[in-house]
């Protein structure tokens, strides 16, 4: 009896804690370490390097990171999006409680490769019915949102270009959502981390 | 009685190509520049490739030579560059253009490489670009013109000099100078184009006064002889680094392959092959072990190994059209659909043979966790093919012609394909992780042989139909015998009643006579026309023979009745009649044709032609 009252015990403190594990992919320079980074900066959470998030380098293989927010404990496995890692992603799915995804706005010839990917994540079934927060990053205000090339501007595209290229209007087997971000001024940052926040804390 | 239907209806048959090379224009019709990547009807459940980016409107006709892919900037972003057919040199950042230049000459080649400048460290961390034009290689650094790079001219023949010196200094008139040059080409002398061109002028009123003006005109200039650049490329010079410094080399019109120095300014060495290359392709580290393999205009590839001209020449079937060297195989595709493998050595290891045309060729090397080597080959219906070995991998249909191809890093992407094609459009194609490049091999016996024959059960009618043929074997072979006997019996006699009825195709020539009818319909109606053909099969011409057409009231035929004056033995003459279907409601009846005799009596010949459908008359009548 003892034994089952401490194990419940532990059971309720642990859903106090709400200990989340996330993980974070994406194709290579789209941002992920960057954004953790910067996540990790507003919730004043400890800075793993002693470098601003300007100055990340390509991860090798992932890291782990801790921070708290909205009362939950995240655990982010920042998985690194070079194609010769890619396939360490799925090591991980079956403990991910719930899933980043990040897209390089400025990259839009990679939209498939990233939608290549994303749809391989959708088939596995140890992701099945997982929330997915898609940052949109590298974006810039939706005053530069234009469908045409300026030579002078880096070509970027809107979160509904994002969406479309993605086919994100066909999943129905996960909760998501798109928000536009940048990892260097850290708008949109809070907006998705509240999102999941209130999926998990539920 | 078997009826001889001769009649035949020969409607034109409906206009397919139009209507295809309308669908096609269709498919080609542009598209969105903007962030929906893929062309839906690109888009195969298996296919190999995913459809990055397209765009039909980005003005680059360009073949294989003139398209490449380099980090210009150094910043990891390699971008795409096309030199293109109209004189201009355009790179694209991802999907925008980033910059376009204007040559002077039409490219035929470019090639990115990283220049050894001691002078100038810094200027080793990005590669230059240099691009093949006429006789000079323009070298660009930092997408700005840094050295144009000069073909050395070509040694001229002594005699010839002297003649246009001679001539330039009044020695001797121009009709002696043609004659000299005219005899130093017969002796098989290399002359200049100067030359060659006084030369050609051979014709028309005024001959001798051009070839005056044209001597004295190009007398005074110094007389040399330029050659051009047919193909071009780089080779490491150290290692095999990426950025370590290359060395350029490239074919000249004149069958020298140059090797410039690392620098891009001086020549490194000169080899003098026995024709003009077309296509060249290197393999290793220049300073290290390294081969260079030139397919050549004579239809033959030959091997520079080691600073030294190797004795491996291999001689295709048909002129080369690409020319790939992976790893330890040469692969080369002809102009007669077929893509032949050689050894290094020069042996043949297989073929294969493409159902169209080779528009473009271009080797897949994909460093995974095992490198694999494939073969893209674009066709001339269409497809672009992936082989592995001679396995073909994938197929996939474009909607456009493809000219030029270039498989590598694009952007940030490193298994991407970048193509141009007919129509000027760029897009590329991005090879995705989970594309599997293994091709089914197919060893021993074919896989049809593990099927199983769908043989019938044994019924039990079956056993006993056997049982009962076992039995009364003599009995039916005998029965069958008689049965067929009686056919062939009554099928001559039928024969013969043709023939004396002059119903057949022929007339039976029973009197020396055998005209052979033919009659065929052409129109859709209501006009129709009776083309018959007659001729003589017989030995003696036949005079004064009447045609006579004849149907039932659906048609009016203007003039039933034609004479044919002579038919002459083996001679086809043709009779046009015109037949105008008058039913109201487009029906069709049989229409007669009788060739008849003379002095009347049984027809020659006859057949009956089956009318087809008509059309309604266009106006009421």
């Amino acid at each position: 009896m003892g034994f089952f009252a401490r194990l419940f015990g532990l059971s309720k403190k642990k859903t106090k804690a709400r200990d989340v594990n996330v993980l974070i992919v994406g194709l290579d320079n789209s941002g992920k370490t960057s954004i953790i980074e910067k996540m990790k900066l507003q919730t004043g959470g400890s800075r793993r390097r002693a470098q601003g998030a300007n100055e990340v380098t390509p991860t090798v293989g992932f890291n782990v990171d801790t921070f708290s927010k909205g009362g939950v404990a995240f655990t982010v496995f920042d998985m690194s999006g070079a194609g010769r890692y890619r396939n360490l992603w799925e090591q991980h799915y079956r403990e991910a409680k719930a899933v980043m995804f990040v897209v390089d706005s400025a990259d839009k010839l990679r939209l498939c490769v990233a939608k290549d990917e994303l749809d391989a994540m959708l088939s596995s079934r140890d992701l099945r019915g997982k929330p997915f927060l898609f940052f949109a990053n590298k974006a810039r205000p939706p005053s530069h949102w234009s469908p045409y090339d300026r030579m002078d501007v880096p070509a970027a595209l809107s979160p509904v270009d994002i969406a479309q290229g993605l086919s994100l209007d066909e999943i129905d087997q996960h909760p998501w959502q798109i928000v536009p971000s940048n990892a260097l001024t850290g708008t949109g940052l809070q907006e998705g981390a509240d999102w999941l926040t209130n999926f998990l804390a539920k | 009685m078997e009826a001889i239907r001769e009649g035949e209806r020969q409607a034109p048959a409906p206009p397919t190509g139009p209507r295809s090379a309308l669908a096609r224009a269709r498919a080609t019709r542009p598209e969105q520049t903007g962030a929906t990547t893929a062309a839906p009807e690109e888009k195969r459940p298996n296919s190999l490739w995913l459809d990055a980016w397209n765009d039909p409107m980005a003005g680059a006709p360009a073949y294989s030579p003139c398209v490449t892919s380099a980090d210009l900037a150094g910043d990891g972003e390699w971008r795409l560059v096309v030199a293109t057919a109209d004189k201009k040199l355009k790179t694209w950042n991802g999907t925008t253009l980033a910059s376009e230049h204007t040559l002077l000459e039409v490219p035929v080649g470019i090639a990115a490489f990283y220049a050894e400048d001691h002078n100038n460290p810094a200027s080793m961390k990005a590669p230059s670009l240099a691009v093949a034009a006429g006789c000079y290689v323009y070298i660009y650094r930092n997408l700005r013109p840094f050295y144009k790079f000069t073909v050395p001219n070509q040694t001229v023949d002594a005699a010839e000099t002297v003649t246009w010196e001679r001539l330039r200094d009044g020695a001797i008139a121009p009709v002696e100078a043609f004659e000299t040059l005219s005899e130093l080409r017969d002796q098989g002398a290399k002359l200049t184009s100067r030359s060659l061109d006084l030369l050609a002028i051979e014709e028309g009123e005024d001959v001798q006064a051009r070839r005056d003006a044209f001597a004295y005109g190009n007398a005074p200039e110094p007389l040399t002889q330029q050659t051009s650049v047919t193909c071009v490329g780089t080779i490491k010079k150290r290692s095999d680094d990426a950025a370590s410094p290359d060395c350029v080399y490239f074919g000249t019109e004149s069958g020298q392959l140059y090797v410039l120095h690392s620098s891009g300014t001086a020549v490194r060495s000169v080899f003098q092959l026995p024709a003009a290359p077309a296509f060249v392709a290197s393999t290793g580290v220049l300073e290290v072990d390294y081969r260079i393999v030139v397919a050549c205009r004579d239809g033959k590839a030959y091997t520079i190994k080691n600073d030294e001209m190797s004795g491996v020449v291999v001689e295709f079937e048909s002129q080369p059209v690409g020319l790939c060297l992976g790893g330890k195989s040469m692969i080369v595709g002809c102009m007669n659909d077929v893509v032949h493998a050689y050894t290094v050595r020069g042996r043949k290891e297989h073929s294969i043979y493409m159902p169209s045309n080779i528009l473009a060729m271009e080797e897949l090397v994909i460093d995974r966790a095992r490198t694999s080597r494939c073969l893209i080959v674009a066709l001339g219906n269409d497809e672009l093919r992936v082989y592995n070995g001679k396995c073909l991998v994938s197929t996939c249909a474009m909607s456009d012609r493809v000219r030029g191809m270039r498989f590598g890093r694009v952007g940030r992407e490193d298994n991407a394909l970048a193509l141009t094609t007919r129509g000027g459009s760029v897009r590329v194609k991005i090879m995705p992780r989970s594309a599997k490049l293994e091709g089914s091999s197919r060893a021993g016996p074919p896989a049809e042989q593990d099927i199983p024959l769908a043989v019938p059960k044994k019924t039990k009618l079956y056993v006993e139909q056997t049982q009962r043929e076992r039995l009364n074997a003599i009995d039916m072979h005998r029965v069958f015998q008689r049965d067929l006997m009686r056919l062939r019996y009554e099928t001559g006699k039928a024969y013969l009643k043709v023939m004396k009825d002059g119903t057949g195709p022929s007339s039976s020539g029973q009197d020396g006579v055998n005209i052979r009818l033919n009659a065929t319909i052409q129109g859709l109606g209501p006009l129709f026309r009776l083309n018959v053909e007659l001729k003589n099969c017989g030995e003696k011409p036949v005079m004064e023979i009447p045609v006579l057409v004849q149907s039932s009231e659906v048609y009016k035929i203007p003039k039933p009745i034609h004479r044919c004056p002579v038919l002459l033995p083996g001679y086809t003459y043709k009779i046009e009649v015109m037949i105008h279907c008058v039913d109201p409601n487009g029906g069709a009846d049989d229409v007669h044709v009788y060739v008849c005799r003379a002095e009347g009596g049984r027809p020659h010949v006859n057949a009956i032609v089956k009318m087809p459908m008509s059309e309604f008359a266009d106006e009421p009548r």
